[in-house]
């Protein structure tokens, strides 16, 4: 709910907090209204240590600034050319622009320079404060909706400081506060922002420890620890755990078996979330300049998400399809 | 008007009534509009017969004539009965009014590609020999055209403004007082004007003035009691032949209610329906016009209501039934007018604005259970008529009562117009309206304000095309188009040395065409003397009083006419291009960007392109609000600062379809506007601007003074029906339109996303830059993602329209 009451030992410095902290921020969305209660924004950090290869947002992956390029919108003025300072445009000799990549550094003053957005560069630094004037803007639609913000990435623990000063910020003010992480990453990154956080959605993709390092490029070992101790920590933040389903790659029943089993004995999870894998997110890899591991991959069928939230459900834990 | 218990058992909406509410329907849709000239026959002899008597004197003669002798008519089983003409659909001409416009395009009005009419050979010959020769150089029309200051004229013919609209037709714009006919009857109210006439003095000067006008309203009232004594009749005769004894009971009833109700106070629901409509199609029939309002229904209807069902003569599904009869009714009347007021507001709407929800004279919650019910009308017949429209008011009316809003508007049919309570009532307080009468305000038209039997305005009066204000200023008040010097000379653009220079022009040419539009505004008000309306004024208790008619400032409450601002966000988003290009980021020059304009961005898609990129409004970007917040409410002190003979001017931000007619006379704009194409609806963001999403929309608009802009502000807003989906996505929505009333925001109205949307969005991802699709989890904007997933999204989408 908005304005959950914290007490102040809880939260001591959160009032005087300077939200000064830096960080990378690949967009901030509002009005999202899948990514916890009621009407939220989410701000979207740059930089995560998995390489999932169904990521319907691979611009978020690394933690530098890149350039999304957008082809269908460009007018071949040829204003970048002379704008790259690494000299990374030029044109073909048919005319076309060419960006070689391996010599982009994601400055953008190809993207400020180009009249059309064709050019655009994902990731800004800005501080907390910054984030916090984005997120200031939508208060009236959170505290009527019961709603507020979800820090999500890219993977928001790759930016602790950050995080922690823009969830402090958003406590003081009274803002319903989510994050949406794979929890890979030291427990003394998760931990401080326990104080400020209300909700935390933990992706768990995969619980077979080889499979997960397959599909993700890192184990899973890390994860699960993790999400026991978030389960047990002694200031109860509600957890959500969300399962990812992508065909051939971890929609198996016996993995959804395990996850389930793994859920049941944590008496914070308050449900699971089965999202379906989808392919909004594959004009991205082109735009980005890589190539998308799950082209061929379809979305799986309403059949087989029911049947793999039945396994769920049967052992006792609420399960929802879709977030 | 309180219900004891709010949420009442709504039956299944589909109840076993609906095939009548089909077949009705069907024969609306069915039938193609054409002319309707029996009335205008019928006034014009009348007029003849009449000569030499007072002007209102024969307009009240001319209107009992159509009483008693127009074609009466009842429809294969309706239940509510009436027509304004002798068609289902006939467009009405108020010969006295505006005669020459049918005559200026007889031959081209059934094809013309706006609201065209069929005109029978018969009705031709008519018009020709008898209308028309009667009528030449006496209508309010010819002499409005005649008295047109030359500037203003000017300014209307290269497109800057748009005046003709309260002359080529009857004003309308009025919420009569139906609660009194419902409570009094028409025999009370003659009582009431015997009263009147018993305290005046036939020996002085004043009094006989006044004593003449009585007369007239005693004529309307013996001619609406005639009329209704005749549908009376045509149920009795329809009755005697009916073989189907269901039909034959129903046609019995039809009869005994016209017996009694208008001329009696109704004592039923069903009366109090068949009062109201009989007395509705009498204001329509005086005068053909757009926005006679029914206003708040559920709170005049309750009482019967209530009181039936608690003596058990009526169900609920009855009277749903009933309500749905006369919602379909609303439907059967087109507007007529001519082609180009057509172009600028087409779809033969009436803009019968029925409302519910609110508050009470005293600040009570109002919602009773006839609230839900005409949503729930307007979700069984979805038709265009009549214009719904909710008064909002988050802290008093219950959230069962939003919740039903939602469900209707999920529907996609643009219905209702959500209002925010609090806004209107500060609009009426802004025009000078006790608080207590405040509290009972009612949309008008479109989302004008009104007041139930108490106020005169035409609110809608003239429109001012905010993009064209700014093009004059760029071209140092010369018309671009036309090459024509239509405004003062405000300065070269070589010669705007700071933003503030060019700021400046801007406002003077605003402050210029306004006051050309006051000075048009001072001769329809003259002019308008010469068409009282004695039907309507007979139910303003203050008519009666000051024994002086409606149009002539009779009513309570009178106030300056409306002036429409449109163009809205072209305008302010022009002055931000200009502001961040220019004067910002040096990005352009005068001269770069003048030449570019000049040519429609031929040649310089770059150009364009910096224009497209500049601030634009909606996007929650002070950079491009804070020069509506400023611009907007200078426009609104500057029509604030006249008067008229009935009052202060006033204004509002509504184009109906304007806008698609003002931009064929625009050039290219600094925001990126191509030359000649549409401009933008109301004070919603240009189409393909607002890529911030919903919740930056409103935060824009919040910038917006609306309380200035007592006529109202229109928002439109496309949504996608995911956000509907589950009942969670009603929450959001519920939540989100408390968040706009929070706001300070006046009106929405909402679209469905269409396939029909997604599908030219394909064609032309330009213009749909904005447009967001969501999917659980995940939102992208449509143009940017591959054909094959668009595909799979409009499937999705139909899928949601065949539901």
């Amino acid at each position: 709910m908005y304005g959950i009451p914290r007490s102040h030992e809880e939260a001591p410095a959160a009032v005087a907090h300077s939200a000064a902290a830096e960080g990378t921020v690949a967009r901030i969305e509002r009005l999202a209204v899948h990514d916890g209660p009621g009407i939220r924004t989410v701000v979207f950090l740059k930089g995560c240590p998995l390489r999932c290869s169904w990521c319907s947002s691979p611009e978020t992956q690394r933690s530098e600034p890149e350039l999304l390029l957008d082809r269908s919108r460009c007018l071949l003025c040829g204003a970048c050319l002379t704008a790259c300072p690494a000299g990374a445009i030029g044109r073909t000799e048919n005319g076309e622009i060419q960006t070689d990549r391996s010599l982009c550094d994601g400055c953008g003053q190809c993207a400020l320079t180009c009249p059309s957005g064709a050019r655009r560069v994902v990731g800004q630094t800005v501080t907390a404060a910054q984030v916090l004037s984005e997120i200031e803007k939508d208060e009236v639609f959170y505290y009527r909706s019961g709603g507020g913000v979800t820090i999500s990435g890219g993977e928001p623990l790759e930016q602790p400081a950050f995080t922690l000063d823009i969830a402090a910020a958003c406590a003081a003010r009274g803002i319903h506060t989510a994050m949406e992480t794979s929890a890979c990453a030291p427990w003394d990154r998760l931990d401080p922002l326990l104080d400020f956080l209300d909700l935390v959605f933990v992706d768990v993709k995969h619980m077979d420890e080889a499979a997960h390092r397959k599909a993700t490029g890192t184990g899973n070992r890390i994860i699960l620890e993790n999400v026991r101790k978030l389960a047990k920590d002694r200031r109860k933040r509600e957890v959500i755990l969300r399962v990812p389903v992508i065909p051939g790659i971890n929609d198996t029943e016996k993995n959804m078996e395990a996850t389930a089993d793994f859920a049941r004995d944590l008496a914070a999870v308050k449900r699971l979330e089965l999202l379906p894998y989808h392919r909004y997110g594959i004009h991205r890899y082109e735009q980005t300049g890589r190539s998308c591991g799950t082209e061929a991959v379809m979305v799986p069928t309403e059949a087989k998400l029911q049947r793999l939230a039945s396994i769920v459900r049967t052992r006792g834990i609420p399960v929802q399809i879709g977030g | 008007m309180k219900a004891e218990a709010n949420v009442i058992e709504m039956p299944a909406s589909a109840g076993g009534f609906l095939w009548r509410i089909q077949k009705a329907k069907e024969r609306v849709l069915k039938t193609r509009p054409a002319m309707d000239l029996e009335n205008a026959v019928l006034l014009t002899r009348s007029f003849a017969q009449t000569e030499g008597e007072p002007l209102v004197i024969q307009k009240a003669k001319a209107f009992a004539e159509q009483c008693r002798k127009k074609t009466v008519t009842i429809w294969e089983d309706e239940l509510i009965v009436g027509c304004s003409g002798k068609k289902i659909r006939g467009g009405l001409l108020s010969a006295d009014v505006c005669w020459a416009i049918l005559d200026q395009e007889l031959d081209t009005i059934a094809n013309r590609p706006y609201d065209p009419f069929q005109v029978s050979e018969e009705e031709r010959t008519l018009f020709l020999s008898e209308i028309k020769p009667y009528w030449k150089g006496r209508s309010n029309y010819e002499k409005f055209l005649k008295q047109t200051p030359p500037e203003a004229a000017v300014l209307k013919e290269t497109g800057i403004i748009y005046i003709d609209r309260k002359a080529v037709r009857g004003p309308g714009e009025l919420t009569a007082g139906y609660d009194w006919v419902l409570q009094a009857g028409i025999n009370g109210i003659r009582e009431t004007i015997s009263e009147r006439r018993s305290r005046l003095d036939p020996t002085d000067p004043e009094d006989h003035r006044k004593i003449q006008y009585l007369k007239a309203l005693r004529i309307v009232a013996d001619g609406i009691v005639a009329l209704a004594d005749r549908y009376a009749a045509e149920a009795r005769r329809q009755a005697k032949q009916e073989k189907d004894p269901r039909r034959k009971e129903e046609l019995e009833t039809i009869a005994a209610i016209c017996e009694r109700v208008p001329a009696q106070p109704a004592r039923t629901f069903h009366e109090a329906l068949q009062s109201m409509y009989l007395y509705h199609i009498c204001l329509i029939m005086e005068q053909n016009a757009a926005s006679y309002n029914p206003g708040r229904m559920d709170q005049y209807l309750y009482p019967y209501f209530q009181k039936d069902l608690d003596s058990g003569v009526l169900t609920v599904e009855r009277a749903q039934e009933l309500l749905d009869c006369l919602w379909v009714k609303f439907s059967e009347p087109c507007l007529f007018q001519d082609a180009k007021t057509a172009e600028v507001a087409a779809g033969y709407n009436m803009f019968q604005n029925a409302c519910c929800g609110g508050i009470t004279e005293t600040g009570e919650d109002a919602v009773n259970p006839i609230s839900y019910m005409m949503l729930q009308a307007t979700m069984d017949v979805q038709l265009n008529q009549p214009s719904l429209s909710v008064r909002y008011n988050p802290g008093k009316n219950p959230n069962a009562f939003l919740k039903k809003i939602v469900e209707c508007i999920s529907l996609g049919t643009g219905f209702p117009a959500f209002h925010s309570d609090d806004v209107g009532i500060k609009m009426l307080l802004n025009k000078g309206v006790t608080l207590r009468e405040a509290n009972n305000w009612n949309p008008c038209g479109c989302v004008e304000t009104n007041l139930m039997g108490k106020s005169k305005e035409y609110t809608a009066f003239a429109d001012v095309n905010l993009a064209g204000i700014v093009e004059l200023a760029m071209c140092d008040g010369v018309h671009r188009m036309s090459g024509r010097r239509v405004a003062p000379s405000t300065g070269t653009p070589a010669s705007f040395e700071t933003f503030e220079a060019f700021k400046e022009a801007v406002k003077a040419q605003l402050r210029f065409v306004v006051e050309k539009v006051v000075e048009a505004n001072h001769v329809l008000d003259e002019v308008s003397d010469e068409r009282p309306v004695p039907a309507a004024s007979l139910t303003f208790a203050e008519c009666i009083e000051k024994g002086s008619d409606y149009s002539w400032g009779g009513a309570k409450y009178n106030s300056g006419n409306g002036v429409i601002f449109d163009c809205v966000a072209d305008f302010i988003n022009s002055l931000s291009a200009v502001k961040h290009l220019i004067y910002e980021t040096g990005q352009l020059s005068w001269d770069h960007l003048s030449a570019a304009l000049e040519k429609d961005f031929e040649g310089s898609e770059e150009v364009r392109q910096l224009c497209l990129a500049a601030p634009k409004f909606g996007n929650d970007d002070a950079r491009a609000d804070d020069l509506a917040a400023e611009m907007l409410w200078f426009a609104a002190e500057e029509v604030h600062r006249y008067r008229s003979r009935h009052g202060r001017m006033n204004c509002g931000m509504l184009p109906v379809t304007a806008h698609v007619a003002m931009g064929k006379t625009v050039g290219a704009l600094p925001s990126g506007r191509r030359a000649w194409t549409t401009l933008t609806d109301g004070i919603s963001p240009s189409g393909g601007t607002d890529v911030e999403g919903p919740t930056a929309v409103l935060r824009s608009v919040s910038r917006i003074p609306h309380t200035m802009y007592t006529s109202g502000t229109l928002l439109n807003m496309k949504l996608d029906p995911e956000l509907f989906h589950e009942d969670r996505g009603v929450a959001n929505m519920m939540a989100f339109l408390k968040a706009l009333c929070d706001l300070g925001i006046y009106h929405v109205q909402f679209n469905v996303q269409s396939a029909e949307t997604l599908l030219a969005a394909q064609e032309n991802p330009e213009a749909y830059r904005h447009l967001l699709v969501r999917v659980a989890g995940y939102t992208a904007y449509f143009v940017e993602l591959g054909k094959d997933v668009q595909d799979e999204i409009i499937g999705r989408t139909v899928q949601f329209q065949q539901r």
